[in-house]
């Protein structure tokens, strides 16, 4: 059994890798760049080290260094979290050559899965759908009239350096494809340097929903079901839910077992999510396999009643599940909403800034996954997250409600957030009822919003106004000897009066 | 007795509320009575007529809206506010009867980042809407567009440069077009 952890992560996921050590009995190491130096998780830990300055690049990045406190730390296995180093093959390599366990896949496995050309030929080989199109990069017209009419319109040109939208053309029929290739690679030339692109099967508004999989050193494998993730602003996740309200037991176990299939096929061992795309008709089509464990993995804990980290380390240490496909049990519906520290009135723009005071009250049924305590700064160096809220209910109107009357009691002062826009989300209908797809946020969903007119019920209304009042005395009050000199006494007495109310 | 005058924004309402006392209130002609604690200086609780709500209040970034706009947040609806006492309201036609009307020409950055892309030029005319540049922090673009019709006076911002929060990027005039 694994002693010791270095936790080579900062924030919210070293936290949560922390807890569930200590309750393992594991010893743990954390590290810190000069912003994190007091940050929750290097106080939580049993030792904690600096590793170097605040850009990510210049700490949590450096792979020589955090094996060299693990080292120093006498760690004898490194949890990379996500983000970071934890989905770099060379960093799980190595490891392995300090002959410190990495718990995670072995290097092998995130190679043969970090290469999108290499996973969807290994998914093809093992027979799990995949989106069809070309093998190859095309640049002539008439390759690309061939390859489009046995596929079928509508069809996708991407460029093949892509990334960011950038090259990227959805052709409609034939009469466009001439142009759109075109046009797409002078956007791939002029972005990446490079103008060969692909044609693929162009999938209209697709669901996102990816697989939880557990696999041990000794070739068993188990899914634990799905975690549907489609509400979406550029390719940013914003609430995930589990079940997905598409999802049937048939279709469940038939992509449970494919996302199973690619893994074993590529050598993959530990925890690691295999992400599909599901149109209309429910058909579903691989995208790609993410070798760590995900931000949203709270929600399968909470419908499986698994500790995922826990599970990681047991197989790190060389266990064997200890359950089978027919062991594992969903109960319950649940759902996570990330709140960030960014502004949805101004373009999501991140906001930075200290967190003078935090006040929030979790309840029955939920769960907060943070790193961040009041007084805290939200930083530009790291991601704008400020806390999970993972709800848990028997059914999935009870988890939405659940999370609602959460999201509702938590105020954040210092940084803006985007609470009230995750609450409009899960007020919406199409939400409700479970109707969205990743195109929903950016085609429907904000463009809505900005039409939305004010609507302020009479208690409300009372009760902003006065409280708008009560603000604004409370501030001039700091500068109150210019106020008062301008006003007659009236107002002086009143705030006088009012303060001492106070006493 | 104070009289205040208070516009939700982006509505055409006004809303007239007198605090009596520092229990009672008349807001629209609707007498309620109210106590109220901060629990920091951005939030308080308030009992209006006993009814509880914990109140969050940010203000306006910006120097002369500062002691007048308020986004006020109650169960995570947030309001944006315009709330002016009779001082306010008197200083404002003081300050528009000399003409005084002062226009934002500088833009400065709202975050400490890099500078990613700048897509105007010294001299361009730019429609409300229009990209100025765009902002990389905290792994993501940030675009900053215009707020209204302007003219491009001064350029300060580089490409590939960071900047700090607050730093002048650039200078506009007014457009003389609307």
């Amino acid at each position: 059994m694994i002693k010791k952890i270095l936790i080579a992560n900062r924030g919210e996921i070293a936290v949560r890798i922390i807890t569930t050590a200590k309750e393992m009995g594991i010893k743990t190491v954390a590290v810190y760049s000069d912003f994190d130096r007091y940050s929750l998780y290097t106080k939580l830990a049993d030792e904690a080290y600096h590793i170097g300055e605040s850009p990510a690049s210049k700490s949590y990045l450096l792979a020589d260094k955090i094996i060299g406190v693990a080292k120093k730390s006498g760690a004898d296995a490194i949890h990379p979290g996500y983000g970071f180093l934890s989905e770099r093959g060379m960093f799980a390599k190595m490891c392995l050559d300090e002959n410190i366990k990495f718990i995670g896949p072995p290097h092998t496995a995130i190679e043969n899965l970090g290469s999108k050309t290499k996973a969807k030929q290994l998914a093809i080989k093992h027979k799990v759908p995949v989106v069809s199109g070309t093998e190859k990069a095309v640049t002539d017209i008439e390759e690309a009239k061939k390859i489009a009419d046995s596929i079928g319109f509508p069809v996708m040109i991407k460029a093949s350096a892509g990334g960011g939208g950038k090259g990227m053309r959805v052709v409609k029929s034939e009469a466009e494809l001439e142009s759109s290739l075109r046009m797409a690679q002078n956007e791939a030339r002029s972005s990446f340097g490079d103008d060969s692109v692909f044609i693929e099967k162009y999938v209209d508004s697709p669901r996102h929903i990816e697989f939880q999989i557990l696999v041990d050193e000794h070739g068993n494998a188990v899914h634990l079901g799905e975690r549907e993730c489609s509400m979406q602003r550029r390719h940013q996740k914003i609430i995930e839910e589990t079940p997905s309200v598409i999802m049937d037991e048939t279709l469940r176990h038939e992509m449970g077992e494919c996302a199973k299939r690619i893994a074993l096929a590529s050598g993959y061992t530990n925890a690691g999510t295999v992400e599909f795309m599901v149109d209309n008709n429910k058909n579903f089509y691989f995208l790609e396999v993410n070798t760590r464990l995900q931000v949203e993995h709270p929600i399968t804990e909470m419908r499986t009643g698994l500790d995922l980290v826990a599970e990681q380390i047991k197989i790190a240490s060389g266990e064997k599940l200890a359950m089978t496909q027919e062991d594992v049990r969903f109960k319950g519906a649940s759902i996570e909403c990330r709140i960030c520290a960014e502004d949805p009135d101004n373009n999501f723009l991140p906001s930075t800034g200290k967190l003078n005071y935090m006040f929030r009250v979790l309840g029955n049924g939920m769960r907060e996954d943070t790193g961040i305590e009041q007084g805290n700064e939200i930083s530009i160096y790291y991601d704008s997250m400020i806390s999970k809220l993972i709800s848990y209910g028997a059914n999935r109107e009870t988890a939405i409600r659940k999370m609602k009357r959460a999201l509702r009691d938590y105020k954040v002062v210092g940084v803006k957030t985007n609470i009230s826009f995750l609450l409009s989300l899960l007020e919406n209908e199409a939400f409700v009822k479970g109707n969205y797809n990743t195109q929903y946020v950016e085609r429907y969903f904000l463009p809505g919003l900005k039409e939305k007119k004010i609507q302020l019920d009479n208690d409300t209304e009372i009760a902003k106004s006065l409280a708008s009042i009560l603000f604004k005395e409370s501030k001039q009050e700091g500068t109150s000897a210019k106020v008062s000199s301008a006003k007659s006494g009236g107002a002086n007495s009143w705030l006088k009066r009012k303060t001492e109310a106070y006493r | 007795m104070k009289n205040f005058f208070i516009n939700p924004d982006g509505t055409e309402k006004q809303i007239e509320a007198v605090i009596k006392d520092n229990k009672t209130a008349l807001i629209n002609d609707t007498k309620v009575e109210y106590e109220h604690k901060f629990i920091s200086d951005n939030v308080m609780i308030l009992r209006i007529n006993n009814k509880n709500y914990i109140v969050k209040a940010e203000n306006d970034s910006e120097e002369e809206m500062k002691d007048t706009s308020f986004e006020i947040d109650i169960k995570s609806e947030v309001t944006r506010l315009l709330c002016k006492s009779e001082l306010d309201v008197l200083m404002e036609k003081f300050s528009k009867n000399r003409g005084d009307v002062k226009i934002k020409t500088d833009i400065v950055s709202p975050m400490p980042g890099a500078i990613v892309k700048i897509n105007v030029t010294e001299g361009q005319k730019v429609k409300k809407g229009e990209v100025f540049l765009v902002l990389e922090a905290m792994k993501m673009e940030n675009e900053l567009k215009a707020a209204s019709d302007c003219v491009i006076q001064k350029i300060f911002a580089e490409e590939k440069k960071s900047v700090e929060k607050g730093q002048i990027l650039l200078k506009l005039e007014p457009s003389a077009a609307e």
